[in-house]
């Protein structure tokens, strides 16, 4: 597909990934190359999420109450136009980026590519989709429990989560600034390292990794028989590329009450105004979820910040031992957009990505082999070079 | 007590408020405050 053909194929579908379509994103490619300015990126399409800015675009942060005209383009995103890409559209996604679903309940749910009738999972479900299904190139979103991750696993794309820090947060509207990663979502490895790599966020040259020693993390949650399945399939790919196993058995659950803590506090912080003014507009699970955080006292904050560090040294111990850490990226594949919304669809979208919300460490989910519904290995590592060197060679394969 | 008053001031209701102190309690008790 050529460029207008993209965007004309971005207009008529039906999952709902785009809140706003750019209709001159053609044009613009156009005249960038008339004016010999169109980079190395020239012509690549940008999916960015509707909570990151683009100048003169509509942004709602998934929540109509939000609405306004974006007067500034995010750090974000400015560094891929200036290399010649174009922003296709702004995405569909959950409400306030508080939800790992993507049921919006004024936008309508985005539609899983491989089954309209599951969930793309989320909060950056509408990037995931446009990349899953072709129209875009590079995916835009943010992961502050797993929201890049967990849409582009369950779509069947490559979602990268860089370090904490790594990328400036301006432009993007904040949820929770302790646990808030700028994140990208390509079809494949290789798409990310060549575009990532032109704005210096991915290395350029990779050695591929004679021998490795990775860590399974075990016993954080009940995965499903399909997960479990393609799972394991993903470890013998590891291990086919020379990668050494050792099974590391964790016991999570003090983490993931701290992630929570310091997401509903400092969420509650940045919306308790719109919370009082436009509560009764917002999704019920919002307005749960950051009543909670108004409720929670400062002493869970506090402890909640203690963990964080201490889950972090442990982890930096961890990879002074291990060249990466595997898990899959979610504990069930897409589930029915009906039954989405149950309570314990949450815990396993989110068990294993949030981790690394709370630690900072890079993460990536590539496909895990699978016949049926798509699967995500999540794959963590110390620093980018780690990440990418291990995750390049996986695709690659032996 | 606060808490109460608190949610009251965002108008939720009595069933949501119920859910609000559960999920409090599940985070508290996760991170061995209670």
């Amino acid at each position: 597909m050529n460029i207008a053909q993209k965007v004309e194929e971005a207009k008529r579908s039906t999952y709902n990934y785009f809140l706003y379509i750019n209709k001159r994103a053609a044009e613009e490619v156009e005249a960038l190359r008339k004016v010999g300015r169109c980079g190395k990126l020239c012509g690549v399409l940008l999916a960015v999420k509707d909570n990151i800015e683009v100048a003169g675009m509509p942004i709602t942060n998934g929540a109509p109450y939000m609405q306004k005209i974006a007067e500034n383009t995010a750090a974000a995103v400015s560094m891929f136009l200036a290399e010649g890409a174009v922003v296709l559209g702004k995405t569909n996604m959950h409400e306030l980026a508080l939800g790992v679903t993507n049921i919006n309940p004024h936008f309508g749910p985005t539609k899983n590519p491989h089954d309209p009738t599951l969930i793309t999972g989320g909060s950056s479900g509408g990037s995931a989709g446009a990349v899953a299904i072709g129209v875009a190139d590079l995916g835009i979103g943010t992961d502050t429990g797993g929201s890049v991750r967990i849409p582009a696993a369950l779509c069947g794309v490559v979602g990268y989560k860089p370090p904490y820090g790594r990328l400036p947060t301006d432009g993007v509207i904040p949820l929770a600034p302790t646990l808030d990663h700028v994140g990208f979502i390509t079809r494949t490895v290789g798409d990310m390292l060549d575009i990532l790599s032109v704005v210096r966020l991915a290395p350029t040259e990779l050695q591929r990794p004679k021998r490795f020693r990775f860590a399974i993390l075990m016993g954080v949650t009940e995965n499903t028989r399909h997960v479990e399945k393609a799972f394991w399939k993903a470890v013998e790919r590891l291990e086919a590329i020379g990668g050494a196993r050792d099974e590391l058995f964790l016991e999570t659950y003090r983490y993931s009450a701290a992630r929570a803590a310091i997401l509903l506090s400092e969420a509650a912080a940045s919306y308790y105004h719109l919370l009082r003014g436009a509560g009764g507009h917002m999704g019920k699970d919002v307005s749960t979820l950051l009543s909670a955080g108004v409720a929670l006292p400062a002493v869970a904050y506090i402890t909640a910040m203690r963990v964080k560090e201490e889950v972090t040294d442990f982890f930096n111990t961890l990879f002074k031992k291990y060249d990466v850490i595997v898990s899959p990226t979610t504990a069930t594949e897409a589930v029915p957009i009906e039954e989405a919304s149950h309570l314990a669809v949450r815990p396993k979208l989110l068990a294993y990505t949030e981790l690394y919300n709370l630690t900072g460490h890079p993460a990536i989910t590539v496909p895990a082999p699978t016949g049926g519904l798509p699967v995500g290995l999540q794959i963590a590592a110390r620093d980018e070079e780690a990440l990418f060197t291990i995750a390049k060679a996986y695709e690659e394969g032996p | 007590m606060y808490v109460k008053k608190l949610l009251e001031t965002l108008q939720i209701s009595s069933s949501e408020t119920e859910e609000v102190e559960k999920l409090v309690e599940k985070i508290l008790e996760g991170l061995q405050l209670v």
